[in-house]
């Protein structure tokens, strides 16, 4: 008896306090996705489904929070216009942050997915960006951008607001960026130098590894770059057509990949994305798909081909994936990024 | 394995025709190897050890890198790779497809810098809508499209393309009859800078599509003017060094223009113009004559031109291109009314108010705005008050300054020889720079701007109660002799210009007269708003009445004088 006194009196607090509250704002995916339809996935049914297609971010207008016709009459008069993907190049997610670099828009998208609320940040303390390519999302929600034209790394605040450098060292075209949490420190491709660099978080150099070269080791201009949970981390060797696997000490311990038009092979090997269990997400933009290994590099699906509908790609450039084994690519001439559930097998 | 044999022949024919070439020129058969493309460690970068394998695959992956079994999938679909086919799905503008989309898979930023090209705002847009001049109306793209198909029917609809059947130069379609990166792009030869698949002095890249009315001979396209070194460089992005040898290229940039609509080099517009015409490449300074008093008001209509605009709807606005046509644009002289070459190939309104592609007549270029509605600040108010210039100037008015047809006054005594009463004259022959009485070589000659307003070569007065001088009257007297005007017959002038000092715009209307011979309209009130003529106090009548043979009548008042009326 007494407790259902207390549950009633529960349930009652709660009704109060929803009332007070404003509503809460539902996330994104929540929205945007229609339940109870048949999704795309892969590999295509009977077989059990690894990757399902959820939606695609494009542009303001439909990600944001829809707007009362008061604060849309006042935007359409004083407002700045929607704004959108032009070239979206390398993302990053840390939810509830979104960030996306977009060098043909030379700026750097903020999506608060959560909010869905859109910044775009075009400006640095001194100046402008003028080809990010690169993004990094910190724990305490900072973003670290890389500019391949200004040979530079910027932060910037959640909000957009530009923070400065984050390193004063010269860098030779930097581009992937990545961030090793276990051992709290940012790894830099320097593309042009043929190598990778490792600062702390705090901007300063500790490490580099690699020179030019084809030997195991040695890279080919290495671009993209993603951490795995080891401390570990892996390159796109892009023009020795392989992955390489740095270990957490600085050392190239394995790789795989060969030049080739078929699956598991890479013919524009870009963006990469490693899951908990080690397992490799790679975008190909020639083959305009993302293929995934093991950490052998053993092909286990390819998921995507080319085109402009839903599961298709153009031209894709980078993969990111969140905690809860959400796969976002960007689709770079698609102008958009697409959203995938990834159905990780349980560990065996 | 080629047969060395065939690489001596090849060398001994690059030999043969390096010799043939003048100093400097590039080897008649450049290499990939000797490339910034060629990506092996020993490409001409850093690595001195040349180790050509795997110089192809950079670009070309190989095929067949044997059946590789996908864990998750028993079955890997042969159609997901389709990298060698030349795309026949339904590319939206802006996506890539065939060979460039090889050449933007590197040049993204990362690996090669990227900038090279920008998917435009809209990326369901339909091919179809191409047309036009330019096909980046709705796009903001700041390159020259690429993956279009360029058919019969796009250079129909564009008007100024060459058929692509004529393509058989270096410059090529892809075998879809697409434009790619790699037609003006060769990207295993460099021997022309920046891969390009020709040289591109005197724009012959660009004319291989291109095909500008009245290019060929046009200043633009033949003036060996080079820059004087001072202000900006009007040649930031090539290596040549002449108005002729740029060509399109001292306007446009196909990569990263700087004004992304018609891909203009730089930003605001006017500025494409006037780097060059300030003196530093072109003789005359326009820069000057645009900082005058009254001007044509470039600077603040900037952007509003649009070459595809209805001039009956368009937003009142001025701009260079309005009333130059640069692909065209030439030295030319003309005698009344034809346009000159500076005004050849330039839209405009006819006298009857209807748009012409092609104005035959100068004035027709400035009816485009003048002739189209009343003007929005008249300085006087007249008695017939017409601003509109097409209507003040029309060959069907009693009386009107011989623009559009010759006079209808059969004896103007005053006029200064060689001119007669069957001549004829331009707007701009009072509508001129004040420099142009006494021009020195920089002066750019036209109505820029000038001292005077509205825009008149000379003085001329628009208010009452001015002492005369051959100075007060400057622009009048350019023409009409002052000793004979003031010598009181037929009409007493004197009495009026010179001991009342009324001005001469008091009864004349410089346009015409839709009303009056002789270009009679009273001036009701002058550019300061005092009244000047008035209606007769006693008869009401504000009239001039041509009596003939030299005679005639007024009824008015001015200056306190009653004329009820007065006869000469």
């Amino acid at each position: 008896m007494k407790r259902v006194r207390i549950s009633l009196l529960l349930s009652l607090m709660a009704i109060l306090l929803s009332t007070c509250q404003q509503a809460p704002l539902r996330p994104f995916f929540e929205e945007k996705i229609p339940q109870g339809h048949t999704r795309l996935s892969w590999p295509r049914p009977p077989a059990a489904a690894r990757i399902t297609y959820l939606t695609e971010i494009s542009n303001e207008k439909a990600f944001a929070t829809p707007r009362s016709w008061l604060r849309r009459l006042v935007r359409s008069l004083w407002g700045r216009p929607d704004e959108r993907f032009v070239r979206p190049a390398a993302l990053c997610v840390r939810e509830p942050l979104l960030a996306v670099a977009d060098p043909g828009r030379a700026a750097v998208h903020l999506l608060d997915l959560v909010e869905r609320r859109w910044t775009t940040v075009t400006r640095t303390p001194d100046g402008m960006l003028a080809s990010p390519v690169g993004v990094a999302c910190l724990p305490d929600g900072h973003v670290i951008v890389s500019d391949s034209v200004r040979q530079a790394l910027w932060i910037y605040d959640d909000n957009g607001t530009p923070k400065g450098r984050f390193t004063e060292s010269e860098l030779q075209r930097p581009t992937g960026l990545a961030l090793d949490l276990t051992k709290r420190r940012l790894w830099v491709t320097e593309t042009l130098a043929h190598r990778v660099l490792a600062f702390d978080l705090t901007g300063r150099a500790l490490d580099h590894v690699g020179s030019r070269g084809s030997a195991p080791g040695q890279f080919n201009y290495p671009t993209m770059i993603a951490s795995d949970r080891n401390g570990g981390l892996w390159v796109t060797d892009s023009l020795n057509a392989r992955l390489q696997h740095v270990d957490a000490p600085g050392r190239v311990d394995r790789l795989f990949g060969t030049a080739g038009d078929r699956a598991g092979a890479f013919a524009r090997p870009r963006g990469l994305a490693v899951d908990t269990a080690g397992r490799i997400f790679a975008v190909d933009a020639l083959f305009d798909a993302v293929q995934i290994f093991d950490d052998k590099g053993n092909l286990l699906l390819v998921f995507g081909e080319r085109g402009v509908g839903p599961g298709q790609f153009w031209l894709p450039s980078d993969v990111a994936m969140d905690e809860r084994n959400r796969i976002y690519v960007a689709d770079s001439y698609n102008q958009r990024i697409q959203i995938f559930a990834y159905h990780a097998p349980n560990p065996d | 394995m080629r047969p060395i044999l065939t690489d001596l022949a090849l060398g001994a024919a690059g030999l043969a025709l390096s010799w043939g070439m003048p100093i400097g020129a590039p080897p008649a058969r450049a290499d990939i190897v000797n490339t910034v493309h060629n990506l092996t460690p020993g490409g001409p970068g850093d690595v001195k050890n040349p180790d050509p394998v795997g110089l192809c695959r950079f670009c070309h992956a190989p095929h067949g890198a044997g059946q590789t079994v996908a864990l998750w999938n028993r079955v890997l679909p042969t159609e997901v790779y389709d990298l060698y086919e030349s795309s026949t799905l339904e590319a939206s503008l802006g996506q890539p497809t065939g060979a460039s989309r090889l050449c933007l898979s590197c040049h993204d930023g990362t690996v090669a810098l990227g900038d090279v090209i920008n998917p435009g705002p809209d990326p369901v847009a339909p091919l179809d809508p191409l047309e036009g001049s330019v096909v980046l109306e709705t796009d903001l793209s700041d390159d020259h499209p690429i993956s279009f198909i360029f058919d019969e029917s796009l250079a129909a609809r564009n008007g100024e393309l060459v058929s692509p059947s004529g393509l058989t130069g270096p410059v090529k379609l892809d075998g879809s009859g697409q434009v790619q990166c790699t037609s003006c792009h060769d990207p295993h030869e460099d021997r022309f800078p920046k891969f390009l698949v020709m040289s591109n002095e005197n724009s012959a890249i660009c004319i291989s599509c291109h095909e500008k009315r009245d290019w060929g001979d046009s200043s633009h396209a033949t003036s060996d003017a080079d820059w004087s070194g001072f202000g900006e460089d009007p040649w930031p992005k090539t290596d040549f060094s002449t108005v002729a040898a740029n060509a399109c290229l001292s306007c446009h940039d196909p990569h990263s223009a700087a004004h992304p609509e018609r891909l203009l080099l730089r930003d605001p517009e006017e500025q494409v113009c006037l780097v060059c015409h300030s003196g530093e490449v072109a003789r005359t300074d326009l820069v000057t004559q645009l900082l005058k008093p009254s001007a044509h008001p470039i600077e603040e209509t900037s952007g509003l031109h649009d070459p595809r605009e209805n001039q009956l709807t368009m937003d009142r606005h001025v701009s260079c291109t309005d009333c130059h046509n640069p692909h065209s644009v030439s030295d030319t002289e003309s005698d009344p009314p034809s346009v000159s070459g500076q005004q050849r190939n330039v839209s405009g309104l006819d006298l009857s108010g209807a748009p012409v592609d092609t104005a035959q007549f100068a004035y027709e270029v400035c009816y485009k705005c003048h002739g189209l509605a009343e003007a929005l600040s008249p300085r006087v108010v007249r008695l017939d008050h017409v601003t509109n210039v097409r209507l003040e100037t029309h060959s069907g008015n009693p009386s009107f300054h011989p623009v559009t047809a010759v006079g209808t006054n059969p004896a103007v005594e005053t006029l200064i020889p060689p001119l007669t009463p069957s001549s004829r004259i331009f707007c701009h022959d009072c509508h001129n720079t004040d420099d142009a009485e006494f021009p020195g070589p920089s002066t750019a000659l036209g109505p820029h701007g000038s001292a005077h307003a509205p825009i008149l070569e000379r003085r001329y007065p628009l208010v009452d109660r001015v002492s005369e001088s051959p100075a007060t009257y400057a622009l009048c007297y350019k023409c009409h002799d002052r000793e004979r005007l003031l010598d009181d017959a037929p009409f007493p002038h004197e009495k009026h210009v010179e001991k009342e000092r009324a001005p001469c715009a008091a009864c004349h209307d410089p346009h015409g007269s839709r009303t009056s011979t002789h270009l009679i309209n009273f001036m009701r009130f002058d550019s300061t708003g005092a009244e000047v003529v008035r209606p007769s106090e006693e008869t009401g009548r504000l009239e001039f009445i041509d009596l003939g043979e030299g005679r005639g009548e007024c009824f008015l008042n001015c200056h306190g004088e009653e004329h009820k009326p007065e006869r000469y």
